[in-house]
């Protein structure tokens, strides 16, 4: 697994603003005492991870789990017809497909596997029946015409397919939107909020939170 | 030994003052109020230490530095967690503090089942609980007498508001003054805010049913901390969601963060941990308690400890459990067990009725923080006349309006640019209400000791036979039409409704098995919570509870707690323990 461990956040001060950091602290300073504030707050295990800053969600080069290459490279095609690269990275330079796999993997059953394999199978199968070449040589806009007749039911894809598809897509989704990436970019993410405010503006956050 | 800090023991003769079984909510009242009043107290815990900012390591961490996004491998839970798992609050980041399903066997009668919930660590489910923190008033107290179900509760509101008054001030509960007679006010810190969608549906429900309530959720998450909770190390709620995590921030209430700090300043906290308790040692000549044998948690071997008072809080199952362990030929259906109810009456909440709908609008009013409670619906049939026809009691309910967000962004339809730009967009508002049901206090309902199985200790395993009753299944449908009727009065579109039949257990609040009574001849603990046939046996855990009201109970094991311990202090002053 690749963990790339980062730089730490930027101002890990603005996590939140700036007179609500200085209660904060001078609250923990009294609770706990200056130096156990300082070290929660900078060094331990628990803030400094709160606070800190890494990327990728997982091993970038390690064997497929699950997939053959084959299958691998389809959903690598796939992960960046979901989410491409845009303003922020896309899923498949964060390497979700191998996230995907190594969910798959570990914590999702047989059957998931099944027919995760089954639909990437199924892709491949129906570029070769149309274009005569794998799914992943495919030209763009024929992997997109594949895929969207796949989420529509249509021309060789059923009910059979679009599950175990949207279940994939899922996991892609989760993938990405887990990565430092997708969390804080595509994403607001906001480990110390600082307390709970019930109404603000949509536009004064301009994204969903995380969570 | 630095002052603050609490002794570690591992073998002693020494007597202590006070045996404490448990350090969960119940234990870690017991431990403050007793070393508060000058006791030596030894804390007996089955399991590890876990010591507070220190031992969480799960704590702020975030998703892409999980390996699996925050999720637990299929098969590390199957092997070690297929009940614990079950939980709501089971994840990753909070496994550590579940026990491993492996080593804690329990048996359950042939067509039920019943989902035990463990967190065998310092501070037990302290550190998962959801922190909802409700008093129960006279009409619960009354229900058994007035409906006729199970037997009258030994004590009244009156009898543990001063107690409720004392746990909330320490405790630091957030929550909003109402005036209700079904659900008395505390002393409150300032309540949590609701979001504009959740003043719409308190507004819409209340004007269309008078007789109900939409309030914000009473929770143990401190919003103006007191000088004293400072002082402990506690400061105010930032609202990470982390409570169950483990929380450095002292924000939420749990034994680590609160009781045993306050416990351990006095110098008169010991802790026993690795000691699982096996049986209580009862002297028949002098008719006491002694204290208690222990096997430990890892090594197997055996050791006792003395004291002049036990303070059983060792969970609802787990102190009957150890009751049932301590027979002998003066006690031979277990201690204390003449009325031979105990192990019977076992309730939980039942939480098997949950609708859900789309709120129109709001769509540029978004929130900010993750809140740590929802909004609450008090019982409003809690007394008799009040009861729909066809069942007897209430439920509350549980919910909340939130936007919805990317998690079930894979669903959508759609890719590219405009898909990606879609996630990071917050979807609709949603409205969830669940229902929090009481069961009724039956007989049949009930544990005992297996005859032939055992766990590694070699302590009996507790054989669970526990299942609804026609009356817990009418009121969960009931609860699916009212939740509906109250969300469309509201304007709430799209209602759909689950009603299930997931077995007791997964409230968490199973209560009941060694109830407290006025009687001998039908309880096992009076009113004081003091064995009726052993004095310086008490209980306070919720095992001695009569009924489940409607509420969470843990903020009634804090005051039932105090209150106790309150009662032994003075009678250990009076010589009379």
């Amino acid at each position: 697994m690749q963990r790339r461990s980062g730089t730490p956040l930027p101002g890990a001060d603005s996590a939140l603003p700036d007179p609500r950091r200085r209660q904060l602290l001078q609250a923990l300073a009294l609770a706990l005492g200056a130096p156990a504030a300082a070290r929660l707050t900078a060094g331990s295990a628990s803030l400094a991870a709160a606070l800190s800053w890494a990327d990728s969600p997982a091993g970038a080069e390690a064997p497929a789990e699950v997939f053959s290459e084959t299958q691998l490279e389809i959903l690598r095609v796939i992960c960046a017809h979901v989410i491409p690269a845009t303003d922020t990275p896309g899923a498949a330079e964060l390497g979700v497909h191998r996230f995907v796999d190594h969910q798959l993997a570990h914590v999702e059953d047989a059957e998931a596997r099944d027919q995760a394999c089954h639909v990437l199978d199924a892709l491949d199968g129906q570029a070769r029946e149309r274009r005569d070449t794998g799914f992943a040589q495919l030209a763009y806009d024929d992997q997109r015409a594949l895929l969207e007749d796949l989420e529509a039911e249509r021309n060789g894809f059923g009910p059979g397919e679009k599950w175990p598809f949207k279940k994939l897509k899922d996991l892609v989704v989760f993938g990405y939107c887990t990565t430092e990436t997708g969390a804080t970019k595509l994403l607001a993410f906001d480990p110390v909020p600082g307390g709970f405010r019930g109404s603000i503006p949509l536009e004064s956050v301009g994204r969903a939170w995380f969570s | 030994m630095a002052k603050g800090e609490p002794v570690i023991v591992d073998e002693t003769r020494e007597e202590f003052d006070v045996l404490v079984v448990g350090s969960g909510v119940s234990g870690g009242w017991a431990a403050k109020e007793f070393c508060e009043k000058g006791f030596r107290t030894l804390v007996i815990e089955r399991g590890r230490l876990v010591r507070h900012r220190q031992d969480y390591p799960m704590e702020g961490v975030p998703p892409w530095k999980q390996e699996f996004g925050g999720k637990v491998p299929l098969d590390v839970a199957a092997r070690d967690h297929a009940v614990q798992s079950q939980c709501y609050a089971f994840r990753a980041s909070t496994r550590g503090y579940f026990g491993n399903d492996r080593e804690l066997p329990y048996a359950t009668a042939e067509g039920t089942t019943f989902s035990w919930i463990r967190a065998n660590q310092l501070g037990g489910k302290s550190l998962l609980w959801a922190r909802q923190s409700y008093r129960l008033s006279d009409h619960d107290f009354e229900a058994n007498a007035r409906d006729g179900e199970g037997i009258d509760w030994p004590i009244r509101y009156a009898d543990l508001a001063p107690w409720y008054d004392h746990v909330e001030r320490f405790a630091g509960i957030s929550g909003s003054r109402e005036g209700l007679p079904q659900l008395p006010d505390g002393e409150f810190q300032p309540p949590f805010e609701m979001n504009r969608p959740e003043q719409a549906v308190k507004q819409a429900v209340e004007s269309a049913f008078p007789d109900r309530k939409v309030i914000i959720g009473r929770t143990a998450n401190l919003t103006k901390p007191t000088e004293l909770q400072v002082q402990l190390g506690r400061v105010v709620c930032q609202a990470r969601s982390e409570c169950e995590n483990g929380c450095s921030f002292g924000a939420n209430f749990s034994t680590q963060s609160a009781t045993l700090p306050a416990a351990a300043r006095t110098g008169n906290l010991h802790i026993a941990p690795n000691s699982v308790v096996h049986s209580l040692i009862h002297d028949p000549a002098s008719n006491r308690v002694r204290g208690v044998r222990v096997i430990d948690n890892e090594t197997l071997a055996t050791r006792e400890y003395f004291g002049r008072v036990v303070f059983l809080c060792a969970s609802t199952l787990g102190s009957t459990q150890v009751l049932l362990n301590s027979a002998s030929k003066r006690f031979p259906n277990g201690l204390g067990n003449g009325s031979g109810v105990l192990g019977r009456y076992l309730m939980d909440h039942n939480y098997n009725s949950v609708s859900r709908g789309d709120i129109p609008g709001f769509e540029d009013e978004y929130y900010k923080g993750r809140r740590p409670t929802g909004v609450y619906v008090p019982n409003f049939q809690y007394e008799p006349s009040r009861y729909r026809a066809h069942y007897k009691r209430g439920y509350a309910l549980g919910g909340s309006a939130q936007r919805g967000g990317w998690q079930w962004g894979g669903y959508r339809d759609g890719f590219g640019a405009e898909f990606k730009a879609g996630l990071g967009r917050p979807g609709p508002w949603n409205w969830v209400f669940y229902a929090q049901g009481e069961m009724l206090p039956k007989r049949e309902n009930r544990v005992d000791l297996h005859p032939t199985l055992t766990d590694k200790w070699g302590i009996p395993q507790l054989n669970i036979d526990i299942r609804w009753g026609e009356n817990e299944l009418l009121m969960m449908e009931d609860a699916a039409e009212a939740s509906e009727a109250m969300m469309r009065a509201a304007g709430i579109e799209n209602l759909r409704s689950d009603v299930t039949q997931k077995p007791p257990g997964l409230a968490i609040h199973e209560v009941g098995t060694a109830r407290m009574g006025r009687d001998p001849k039908t309880s096992v603990f009076n009113g004081n919570n003091q064995a009726h046939e052993v004095p310086n046996l008490f209980c306070t855990d919720g095992s001695v509870f009569c009924s489940t009201a409607t509420q969470n109970p843990s903020l009634t094991f804090m005051a039932l707690t105090a209150r106790a311990a309150d009662f032994a202090a003075r009678e250990m002053a009076n010589r009379r323990l």
